[in-house]
């Protein structure tokens, strides 16, 4: 429908990049477990700045034990490598259905990922420019919206664009 | 060194860098196709056509004509004219194949054959990267390919799992989920069903035992191809597999007996839950039995 503006995705990572991206527990987000390994996460429910309740999103067998590699130092690709020997299963099964679960991980926001730098002179670069864009893009929403303050707003903003820039001038 | 790792698929075997893999599958009980792909990019198509009438054939289709077909109809559909760098002739599994590398938006080197054993048509094109290089490829691609064999059966590899399927059943249908494939097979009133499932022991662990598993795990595409069964009436066979084998009365008098089966088994030692079956006459039954036989995981 015309009228029905599309949502702007965010600009795909490469493969290679991800599989060299380390996932982190969002700060802040806990989790329990039961005897059986089962893991529940325990996602804080907002109303404004209060936490109003606490809600819980339960893993399967093979999620907690995904969940529980998570650890802010380990890679995806480590992940992998570790899958691959602990469920036996092929280096493609492992690396694909570990992005699945990983990609739901991060829609949720549950988990975050930290991106390796692009490698240089490769089209990572680029593509790292395009997430810093979008990232910008999302700020400026975020702070029209009266969600970032101002300083916040202009330091973020700064970083940005130093970024793209030191980005930019090292690929000239 | 760059090492290297065979695929077999939709009958074809071919061979190409470690770590690439299906991407795409295609193609009917007269036609073939399949997709491969690195970790980043397309890498290479193969397509092939069962030709029927064979002397008509031979004396129309020529590669040098589907090469060039092939070029003039992507040039038409992105319009823009492509640039040739190099045509000639090279040797494919005993064939002599006709080639052209050419340049639209991407490079490509596209290579066309007739299998007389197998009475196809082959068409691959292999997608460059900056930096390959043909003669480097083509030392590993050409070699690699397999179009014709004199065994009875057809060789099938997909995400670590091999198994064999009898030459007169082609591909019919199927899904290639990650870790928990459907494949259908169809021969003239048979059919053949391969599917399995990763992670079997902590999914089984969510499971009182492998029946219940089966109760609510089973694809509904075996139901549809075997022609329906009951997982309740599941029960272990001699060899402790879960199977169900009904018979079937057919034709006037009844003489015709048709068979279906479906056995299921958890593999320790690849961690996966097999699932083989089987709809048809009687004397097919050996088709499966040699299908089952064949079936190995190979960690990569």
């Amino acid at each position: 429908m015309p009228f029905l503006k599309k949502k702007e995705m965010p600009p795909k990572i490469s493969p290679e990049r991800l599989y060299r991206s380390i996932p982190i527990i969002t700060p802040g987000l806990e989790y329990e477990e039961d005897a059986k390994g089962i893991v529940r996460i325990l996602v804080p429910v907002k109303s404004g700045t209060q936490t109003i309740r606490m809600a819980k999103i339960k893993l399967d067998a093979i999620g907690s034990r995904i969940w529980k590699k998570i650890d802010g130092k380990t890679s995806i690709s480590e992940i992998a490598q570790w899958m691959k020997k602990e469920f036996i299963i092929t280096e493609r099964e492992a690396e694909i259905s570990l992005s699945m679960f990983i990609k739901s991980l991060v829609d949720k926001k549950l988990v975050a990922l930290i991106l390796p730098p692009p490698k240089p002179g490769t089209p990572e670069v680029q593509e790292e420019i395009e997430r810093i864009r979008y990232e910008i893009k999302e700020l400026e929403k975020a702070y029209k919206k009266k969600k970032v303050d101002e300083k916040t707003h202009r330091e973020i903003r700064e970083r940005y664009e130093e970024a793209i820039k030191e980005l930019e001038e090292k690929e000239m | 060194m760059e090492e290297f790792e065979k695929e077999y698929w939709l009958e074809v075997e071919l061979q190409h860098p470690k770590g690439w893999s299906i991407g795409a599958v295609g193609g009917s009980v007269t036609t073939g196709f399949f997709r491969i792909d690195s970790r980043t990019a397309i890498k290479l198509d193969l397509k092939w056509e069962k030709q029927m009438e064979e002397k008509r054939v031979r004396s129309k289709v020529q590669p040098v004509l589907v090469v060039n077909n092939f070029i003039e109809g992507y040039a038409r559909k992105l319009k823009k004219k492509p640039e040739v760098y190099e045509k000639g002739s090279v040797e494919v599994c005993g064939h002599k194949a006709y080639f052209a590398r050419w340049k639209n938006d991407t490079e490509v080197a596209t290579i066309s054959w007739i299998c007389n054993e197998e009475n196809k048509v082959f068409l691959l094109n292999y997608y460059f990267e900056p930096g390959e290089e043909w003669e480097k490829v083509a030392s590993w691609l050409i070699p690699g390919i397999t179009c014709h064999t004199p065994e009875g059966f057809w060789k099938y590899r997909l995400f670590g799992v091999d198994f064999k399927i009898p030459k007169d059943y082609k591909f019919f249908t199927g899904k290639l989920t990650i870790g928990r494939p459907v494949l259908i097979f169809k021969s003239k009133e048979n059919t053949l069903v391969v599917h399995w499932c990763y992670f079997a022991k902590e999914l089984l662990s969510m499971y009182e035992d492998l029946l219940e598993w089966c109760k609510k795990e089973i694809p509904k595409e075996i139901y549809a191809a075997i022609g329906g069964f009951s997982p309740h009436r599941l029960k272990p066979d001699e060899t402790g597999k879960l199977a169900i084998v009904e018979t079937e009365r057919r034709g006037i008098l009844g003489k015709s007996l048709r068979v279906k089966i479906v056995k299921i088994w958890h593999d320790t030692d690849s961690n996966r839950i097999f699932l083989t079956g089987y709809s048809g006459p009687q004397e097919g039954i050996e088709d499966l039995e040699e299908m089952e036989k064949s079936i190995k995981f190979q960690l990569d």
